[in-house]
């Protein structure tokens, strides 16, 4: 026997063994087996029909993107609107006041020359012996080397 | 050309399938009973490559359809309606031949048959199937139940149709070397 014949018989004999008849589907035998499922799926057709339109749009891709982008656009609109009309309070820059160290410093003695030459310097160096001289007496080590450090 | 109308004619299929799906889904019993019809000898094939028995077969396809119809508004993909339902049916078949297997079935006696070469041969046939794999078993089902399409198949299964020929091939093969260890010389 040739192989496509052997292959044919074959294909036969499978057909033959399993297969025993066509099935059909019974639908006035599948209501009465399954009442309930069957109630249940014409129920739905009583059920207001939900809005197809609006969800095939959430669906494309692209127009989520579009919509995506207006509403990042709209609340950056809106943003930079609002912000014109604030007024923001810039904070003050205000004297830093420096410790008698940081006065004594070479950097802060040299700027000071800079600024106002030796009068400046000496008034610095002035200023700094000043805020010391308003310690009390009872102060201790620790506090003055702490004060003079600006700690 | 005939490959594009071939496509074309396959197009049309799936969209006018969807069409029905959408409609049964919106609980329209017509639309549902032309689906029931067009699967229902692939489920029965499905459920029979598992329970063995064309009876709980019946019983598994029928029953999967009732899932079906409560199930429908959870389907997602319209267009995978045949692979999803091929799911609920291997599940159904499963659970009837956990409950039946053991129990002595009407079709069991009523196949008590005269000996012939034959029989002999169908019997040694059915002995190869439940000897394969099961993604190969359910293929040999489903092509030689009631002679489905490549197209039909591949629905079901949810491969291409050159897969579904490759797993054809291998399962034949495979039961031909079953049968041979078992004496048959034809094949």
């Amino acid at each position: 026997m040739s192989e496509k014949n052997n292959d044919k018989w074959f294909e036969e004999i499978i057909s033959k063994t399993i297969n025993s008849g066509k099935p059909l589907f019974d639908a006035e035998k599948f209501k009465q087996k399954f009442p309930d499922e069957f109630r249940e799926l014409q129920s739905r057709a009583n059920k207001p029909a939900k809005n197809f339109q609006g969800t095939f749009i959430l669906k494309n891709p692209v127009i989520k993107f579009a919509a995506a982008a207006i509403i990042i656009l709209a609340v950056s609109l809106f943003m930079i609107r609002s912000g014109k009309d604030e007024k923001v309070d810039i904070p003050k820059v205000t004297n830093v006041t420096q410790s008698p160290a940081e006065m004594l410093t070479l950097r802060s003695l040299k700027t000071a020359y800079y600024k106002g030459g030796i009068e400046a310097v000496e008034a610095q160096c002035d200023k700094s012996i000043e805020q010391l001289k308003q310690k009390t007496n009872k102060i201790t080590t620790n506090e003055l080397l702490a004060d003079i450090n600006g700690t | 050309m005939i490959l594009e109308t071939i496509k074309k004619a396959n197009s049309v299929a799936q969209e006018s399938e969807t069409i029905l799906v959408k409609a049964a889904i919106e609980g329209n019993a017509d639309s549902f009973t032309e689906l029931a019809s067009r699967y229902y000898p692939a489920m029965v094939a499905i459920a029979h490559s598992i329970t063995g028995d064309r009876d709980l077969a019946e019983d598994a396809a029928q029953s999967c359809f009732a899932k079906a119809a409560v199930k429908l508004p959870q389907l997602k993909s319209h267009e995978k309606f045949a692979g999803w339902l091929a799911t609920i049916c291997r599940n159904a078949a499963k659970d009837i031949y956990k409950r039946e297997n053991g129990r002595c079935k009407t079709s069991d006696l009523s196949k008590i048959e005269i000996k012939s070469e034959e029989n002999d041969t169908r019997e040694a046939v059915k002995d190869a199937l439940t000897k394969l794999p099961d993604s190969d078993r359910e293929v040999i089902y489903l092509r030689f139940y009631d002679g489905l399409s490549y197209e039909q198949i591949s629905a079901v299964l949810g491969i291409s149709e050159q897969a579904i020929n490759g797993r054809l091939r291998r399962a034949k093969k495979k039961m031909a070397q079953i049968l041979r260890r078992e004496g048959f010389k034809q094949v």
